[in-house]
């Protein structure tokens, strides 16, 4: 089953973004994820920003698992809810038992992403209060939605315990509810729509290379017996970027009706989930053993560093990203025809006013801050107290959209410059 | 034979050392069959190995620039990791020395 599962992914090949079935999909790892949560619940509240990480989970998951359903032709509840649970352990999530009717249920979970996550990384530390796993949540409940033919948007679900608050395993409640009015849905056709004619920037060869690479490695990850995926030092994801985009631009709408003082916050907090993903994925695919192997031992040139990062973006399937200028310890314009944030701002939320890429506009930077200080050849340690010092002591770099898809632009344009 | 933290963030969880570059492959596999490691898979330019048993260890070398990673098994409880990459790496001294990898 899991094979046919696979061959529905595809690839808009000059544009480096992802589909399983019709549902846009990329590669994050627990850092960014837990962060991301974090960020939402500290903008929101912990009740109100559940409530949002939960429906954005149904909204994405709905859309993945009815397309796929549909490609696969079944019919039953007890074969779709299958699907589902194996779906999701194989995207590195975990594993679920979903034991829902049309009139609610419960569910279990174990080795949560979410929830296990947090608790290998701060649970010696601290102790957690609410749960964790609100993706397993709004995925059960989609996969209730779509098992038994139910209304988009009505089921309803609560994570009543949580291993990342120190239970045995993470066990959840469903009720039927009122339904919402489904969004539309960000798929192929919406993305095809959205991206702009393809280019190409310096070093096109050597990134293009090294991303196919990469692309070709990833398609072979997989979760394993607990439906976890550990590689590059930390846990993986293949995630919907649908959840990842609902959650930080309804939480950026919601802030800027409320509280408008407070959005250059939530802006630099959007941001910094870029530098936190550039500086633990991108930076453990560099130093990793895969990398060394299929590229070579990093020797720490800038150029290398920046290009390297620029195909680590593309196969994660995070648009087709291309150098249109890079200075070394001076300046980098990144260049993209295409973005997974564009394209979820452009079909749900219309044009914009300003450059809407607050992940790329990070993660841009943070490229120089790897290139320019981390002493690549003397085995640095990406630890925490190493992320702090690089990130939250003074970054020597101002970062700026200065074109964007979602403002009618031909490219989202990221330019970083030395302070 | 020397293993150390590696750049893994999770602390504990990721170890290195290094081994002869281009060893003899075919040998040192069977060193570590020998010793309840399961051969995976050899692509991208790297070997993975697994450890048999409740706790599966993985080992990754590059055979090119004779890197090897220990990955402890996630399960491993924080307080065990050091204990059990060290056992682990006792092992893997003899692993390598039998397959005359052992750096010169």
């Amino acid at each position: 089953m899991l094979d046919r599962v696979l061959a529905t992914r595809s690839l808009l090949p000059e544009h480096d973004l992802s589909f399983l079935a019709d549902a846009p999909v990329i590669f994050h790892c627990h850092h960014f994820n837990l962060f991301l949560d974090q960020t939402i619940d500290d903008a929101l509240g912990v009740e109100a920003g559940t409530a949002l990480r939960t429906r954005a989970a149904r909204d994405a998951s709905y859309h993945l698992l009815s397309s796929l359903n549909r490609k696969l032709g079944l019919v039953t509840p007890a074969e779709r809810l299958e699907l589902a649970a194996a779906l999701f352990a194989a995207m590195g999530h975990g594993r679920l038992e979903i034991l829902t009717q049309a009139t609610g249920g419960e569910g279990r979970g174990t080795w949560l992403h979410y929830g296990f996550a947090w608790h290998e990384k701060y649970g010696q530390a601290v102790r957690r209060r609410f749960p964790a796993d609100a993706m397993a949540a709004g995925f059960m409940a989609a996969a209730t939605e779509v098992a038994y033919g139910l209304p988009r948007e009505s089921m309803q679900c609560t994570e009543t315990a949580c291993i990342a608050m120190r239970a045995p395993r993470c066990e959840f409640t469903f009720k039927p509810g009122k339904a919402e009015v489904p969004e539309i849905d960000v798929g192929t056709a919406q993305a095809r729509a959205v991206v702009r004619p393809s280019f190409t920037g310096l070093y096109e060869d050597k990134i293009a290379a090294i991303a196919k690479g990469l692309r070709d490695f990833a398609g072979g990850v997989a979760g394993d017996e607990r439906g976890l995926v550990q590689a590059f030092g930390v846990f993986v994801t293949l995630h919907l970027s649908t959840y990842y985009n609902r959650i930080s631009y309804d939480a950026w709408n919601l802030v800027r009706e409320r509280s408008p003082a407070s959005l250059p916050v939530i802006e630099a907090l959007l941001r910094e989930s870029g530098h936190v993903c550039v500086f633990n994925t991108f930076g453990g695919i560099l130093l990793s053993p895969e990398w060394e192997g299929m590229v070579g031992k990093i020797q720490g040139d800038p150029v290398e560093i920046v290009s390297g990062c620029t195909a680590i973006g593309r196969a994660l399937g995070f648009g087709h990203w291309t150098l249109a200028e890079l200075k070394p310890g001076e300046r980098l314009v990144l260049r993209t025809p295409s973005t997974y944030e564009s394209s979820y701002w452009v079909t749900r939320e219309g044009p914009a006013q300003q450059g809407m890429c607050f992940f790329v506009q990070g993660a841009a930077l943070a490229f120089m801050q790897l290139a320019e200080r981390v002493p690549w050849t003397q085995r640095p340690k990406l630890t925490q107290e190493f992320y702090v010092e690089l990130f939250r002591r003074g970054v020597p770099w101002s970062v700026k959209e200065t074109k964007c898809i979602a403002k009618g632009d031909m490219a989202c344009e990221v330019v970083v410059q030395k302070t | 034979m020397r293993l150390e933290r590696d750049h893994g963030c999770r602390t504990g969880l990721t170890w290195r050392c290094d081994v002869r570059a281009d060893p003899p492959m075919d040998r040192l596999i069977d060193a570590f069959e020998a010793h309840g490691f399961t051969l995976q898979g050899e692509s991208f330019g790297v070997v993975n190995l697994d450890a048999d048993g409740d706790r599966r260890h993985r080992v990754i070398l590059v055979p090119k620039t004779g890197r090897l990673q220990l990955r402890l098994d996630y399960t491993t409880p924080h307080e065990e990791r050091d204990a059990e990459a060290a056992r682990v790496g006792t092992l893997l001294a003899r692993i390598l020395e039998e397959g005359d990898a052992l750096p010169p």
